[in-house]
């Protein structure tokens, strides 16, 4: 199968004859999900205005009501997201390998079907001490330019109590990419963008001739040598170049592997239900993100090992 | 009992420099001993390089006697000293004609024996690379420790390392190659 990305009219045409025809059923579904989050969405509004009008005229109010106050909002985010992600679950399990099989070689894994190994995560430096089970939306694996890869959307928390409240802390929100290290190391590896999660955490600091590199990236290694055999002046400007497009990343080389952890901002692989279950905008969108997450393998050269 | 104070912090804050111009000492010499450790291993490549090429390379024997003359020359000297350095230099710009000619000799370019080697050569070469940037990076950290007051107080600590020299790429490998030359 060609691992060239084929242009968007051609995905039109793709579209309109292998996806549309399974996304026909969906639309009294859809339609029936929007007009229940938009219910959840009302009925929330409206108690959220009568608890705050109750806790400003109420004279008794207390921290304890504090807490509570915003809790009309926080139980129809919960519903709303629940009734959505029942629905795109399914559109999900009926045509993500049909959409993702445009690029390539992927298929989309659904929840039932893998096996979450807290331990991966656990293993991989660059990520967080975490202590809720890692919550993957989304998990595609397949093969780019003779590459295995794995793509999982995935969400990492950290929760502690301090003066009896509790308190949440995002660990990871994002990608995280894993394909194979062609350039064998045996040390550790890690560079991350200042603007990545727990980026304090790293420890053993190497400081790279590059100032503009060291403003953007930290960099962390329990070898010295290893990290710019690596990190040769050429993936430094290639991961330069990936920060002015706005891209967020932090890289792990361990064990024969490179873990690349993106950091997106928002719901990856999502498909709308406020427009038509056929409507291609939205696949578009879900076609155009995995197609950028595969761009950073091509900026990086990840496939070529003279180049890293 | 405020004097005592005084003392104490600057006492402290002495200490802490001189720690910093230690490690920084420490961090030259141990960046050393890598490009020592990843140029033994280029020396030790060279032969095998050498032996399969003399097979092949009929018209470059001037070369290869150069190299080998010029392994031993760098062998022989002293692990960052200016003989050393230089002698390392040309030998990078050899290895570097010699990588050129290999391409004349379809059947010395295709033997696996030689793409091996020539593998585990380019390898060497990149940790070598990386071996001095992290000996060139160490020692500026080593002089900006021992050149800003108050490490300059400690600086006779860090003599030899500071006499260090950088490595730099030499002006015969910063000419441009003359593939003509070599792709006769």
């Amino acid at each position: 199968m060609s691992q060239n990305f084929a242009d968007i009219e051609n995905f039109t045409q793709f579209f309109r004859r292998k996806i549309e025809p399974k996304l026909h059923s969906f639309e009294k579904q859809r339609k029936r999900t929007l007009l229940l989050c938009n219910i959840t969405l009302v009925i929330g509004v409206i108690l959220q205005l009568f608890f705050l009008f109750a806790f400003f005229t109420s004279s008794n109010s207390n921290s304890n009501s504090i807490e509570l106050l915003f809790a009309p909002a926080v139980i129809t985010g919960v519903i709303h997201t629940f009734i959505k992600k029942k629905y795109t679950k399914k559109v999900k399990a009926k045509i993500f390998n049909a959409i993702f099989s445009f690029l390539g070689d992927f298929t989309y894994i659904e929840k039932n079907e893998y096996i979450v190994d807290r331990s991966k995560y656990e293993q991989i430096p660059m990520i967080g001490k975490f202590n809720r089970e890692p919550d993957i939306d989304d998990y595609i694996r397949g093969t780019y330019k003779n590459l295995p890869i794995e793509i999982e959307e995935l969400y990492l928390r950290y929760v502690y109590h301090s003066n009896k409240h509790q308190h949440e802390r995002t660990v990871f929100d994002g990608l995280l990419v894993t394909v194979p290290q062609l350039k064998t190391t045996n040390a550790t590896i890690i560079t991350a963008n200042r603007k990545f999660h727990d980026i304090e955490q790293l420890k053993d600091e190497v400081k790279l001739e590059d100032v503009e590199y060291q403003k953007i990236y930290k960099t962390s290694s329990d070898n010295q040598i290893e990290a710019r055999y690596i990190l040769t002046p050429k993936l430094m400007e290639k991961l330069k170049s990936l920060n002015s497009k706005g891209i967020t990343t932090a890289l792990c080389f361990i064990r024969g592997d490179i873990y690349i952890g993106i950091k997106t901002g928002k719901d990856m692989f999502e498909p709308s239900i406020t427009k038509p279950a056929t409507d291609i905008s939205g696949y578009k969108d879900i076609i155009n993100q995995l197609k950028e997450t595969l761009q950073i393998i091509d900026i990086l050269q990840l496939e070529k090992k003279a180049i890293l | 009992m405020l004097g005592l104070i005084i003392f104490v912090v600057v006492a402290i804050w002495l200490y802490s420099v001189y720690t910093k111009l230690i490690k920084a000492t420490n961090s030259v010499k141990e960046a050393r001993s890598g490009i020592d450790v990843q140029l033994r291993k280029r020396y030790d490549l060279i032969p095998n390089l050498l032996t399969i090429a003399n097979k092949f390379m009929e018209h470059e024997k001037e070369l290869l006697t150069e190299i080998t003359k010029l392994r031993t020359l760098a062998m022989e000297a002293p692990t960052g000293s200016a003989a050393s350095m230089a002698a390392n230099a040309k030998l990078d710009s050899l290895l570097g004609q010699f990588k050129v000619s290999v391409e004349n000799y379809p059947n010395l370019k295709s033997d696996s024996t030689m793409l091996h080697a020539m593998q585990s050569y380019n390898e060497t070469e990149e940790h070598i690379a990386a071996s001095r940037r992290f000996y060139n990076s160490a020692l500026s950290e080593l002089r900006n420790t021992a050149q800003i007051f108050p490490g300059s107080l400690f600086a006779y600590l860090a003599k030899s390392e500071l006499e260090s020299v950088y490595y730099e790429t030499s002006e015969e490998a910063r000419q441009p190659v003359n593939a003509a030359q070599y792709l006769k």
